[in-house]
């Protein structure tokens, strides 16, 4: 059996007592998985992700990162094993410049100067940011921002990172890059990934897909196995893959086309389907 | 009465060591009472072209004609209170201006300062507030109470309350999950089709352009690129690409049916067209 890089187990978390915003939540997240969570604003989806990095206190339930159980007592552990990166890129950079923005994790887990240069220069050179280690945050760009951003997590070398709407505020070319740089590092597994997201094409081709509604989990499974509910997720608000509505449009006109999620393929089929007499 | 760019330079601090130009020579005419979308890269000129609407910027060179008003380079513009009267601009990020106790009191602010008495501003702040969909129940309430999406509501209803015949907006999506970005472009086609007033909205969803634009202006480097309809906008496969513009997700598989033998009518531009055309295809 794989390994589990997160397990939560019966999880509750309220702001205010009246409320629950997190409503024994129970999921697992594989190891070398790239996991999404969806659901709409106010379903509780950044509430987990606190709770995960430790940030808020759960009120009952069990939260296992990397085999280890989150206690106030090993915090400091357990964010050596989980990063996260957050939505906004002006509200995470630290530094005066990009190489002090990096710097500051790695000062604060005591990583010997002498050796702070060479993992500084790795991470920067692996998000693409090496020429501009000496710029300050006001010449980069919200992407580039991102990628420092990313960088100083790899640079703790964490084993899961969570990116909560990591790319929400970006424009398109921003989007893109930090997409294909997150599917990079994900590459050979080595790392978990679980992105917070609204950009269903991206959740199309995660590996797993949690959706998150009124503090509890809605669904869970492959993206193919989610989105065959097209109704219940859209009774949460939320969208569903181009694809799959081609697909549900074209059935109701009583053609039958299998639920392929890759966009080119489906042309493909519909193609041969239609032209093959 | 238009909405006209002619030969005009917008260059930043200039005669100093960080002039920079903005834009160069735009000419460019905009319909009234469509919705025109204005894109391009980031750093293309799109807020600097619409903060020439309502004289929040002044051309260097050339001129800029909105509604009744001329604005020359090097001429001194007198009329800005009338000016911003008709053409309401929404900034970015737009929640971050409200500042009143109230929802209602904010949104008053406007017409009030435009001379309007205080028991008219209120009728004419309740009256855009309803249009943006913002309950009565939270008139009274602090506009920090709100969501970022209702506050942005707020936001715009404090425009709409000016009257203006032209609605300016930039970026009014970004951030917004995207059921509150649809919500807010159907707003804006509400106004446009049933208030009549001319939106040009500032956009990278090109998404929103193809399901609820007229018309597209296309922006880079500071120069006009393109102005065209919709339809022939969205037509143009290879120039999409050649522009770094990333096409809805309708029209990039239909260039991928088109590649592999399906040629599909430019007329269909919803899912449900294009499965009735499939269909047909397949029938015949």
């Amino acid at each position: 059996m794989a390994l589990n890089a997160i397990e939560v187990r019966n999880l509750n978390f309220s702001y205010d007592p009246r409320v629950k915003t997190i409503d024994g939540v129970s999921f697992s997240v594989p190891e070398g998985s790239y996991t999404t969570v969806i659901g709409h604003n106010g379903s509780g989806k950044s509430t987990i992700a606190k709770l995960l990095l430790g940030l808020l206190e759960k009120e009952s339930g069990e939260i296992i990162i990397d085999g280890l159980e989150l206690t106030l007592e090993n915090l400091r552990e357990i964010r050596g094993r989980i990063g996260i990166v957050f939505q906004n890129p002006d509200n995470q950079f630290i530094g005066s410049t990009v190489r002090d923005d990096i710097a500051f994790g790695l000062e604060n887990h005591c990583v010997p100067q002498n050796e702070m240069d060479g993992i500084i220069e790795k991470f920067a050179s692996r998000v693409n940011m090496s020429e501009f280690l000496n710029s300050e945050p006001t010449k980069l760009s919200g992407g580039q921002k991102q990628r420092v951003a990313i960088a100083a997590v790899l640079a703790m070398r964490h084993k899961i990172i969570v990116f909560d709407e990591a790319t929400s505020m970006l424009d398109p070319t921003g989007k893109r890059e930090i997409n294909a740089l997150i599917k990079e590092l994900h590459n050979d597994k080595k790392l978990t990934v679980i992105s917070i997201t609204h950009d269903i094409e991206e959740v199309a081709q995660s590996d797993n897909v949690i959706v998150v509604n009124k503090g509890k989990i809605a669904l869970e499974g492959t993206p193919k196995e989610v989105f065959r509910n097209q109704a219940l997720i859209e009774s949460m608000q939320l969208d569903i893959p181009f694809v799959y509505k081609v697909r549900n449009a074209l059935k109701k006109k009583g053609l039958k086309i299998s639920d392929e999620l890759d966009m080119e393929r489906m042309a493909e089929e519909v193609c041969q389907y239609v032209l093959k007499k | 009465m238009p909405i006209r760019f002619e030969k005009v330079d917008f260059e930043y601090s200039p005669e100093t060591p960080f002039a920079f130009k903005a834009l160069t020579d735009i000419n460019l005419e905009l319909a009234m009472d469509k919705m025109t979308a204005i894109i391009g890269a980031t750093g293309s000129g799109k807020t600097t072209l619409v903060q020439h609407l309502n004289a929040l910027l002044l051309p260097t060179a050339g001129q800029v004609t909105v509604l009744d008003w001329q604005i020359k380079a090097g001429q001194k513009f007198t009329k800005v209170k009338d000016l911003r009267h008709r053409v309401g601009l929404v900034f970015q990020f737009a929640e971050y201006q409200l500042f009143e106790e109230t929802v209602l009191k904010d949104v008053c602010f406007g017409p009030q300062n435009f001379g309007v008495s205080e028991e008219e501003a209120v009728k004419i702040a309740r009256e855009s507030l309803k249009i943006v969909g913002i309950a009565e129940s939270d008139f009274e309430k602090s506009p920090l109470e709100l969501s970022g999406g209702q506050k942005r509501r707020v936001a715009i209803a404090g425009i709409l309350a000016m009257k203006p015949q032209i609605l300016v907006l930039d970026e009014p999506t970004a951030g917004l999950d995207p059921q509150g970005a649809e919500n807010m472009m159907e707003l804006f086609r509400k106004i446009n089709k049933e208030n009549g007033i001319t939106v040009l909205i500032v956009t990278h969803n090109m998404e929103h352009v193809l399901q609820y634009c007229d018309e597209v202006v296309v922006l880079e480097k500071g120069q006009l690129l393109m102005q065209t309809d919709i339809k022939t906008f969205f037509e143009n496969y290879e120039y999409m690409e050649k522009a770094n513009i990333n096409p809805p997700a309708i029209i990039r598989f239909k260039e991928l049916l088109r590649k592999n033998g399906l040629e599909i009518s430019s007329d269909v531009l919803d899912i449900d067209s294009l499965a009735k055309e499939i269909a047909g295809r397949y029938r015949k």
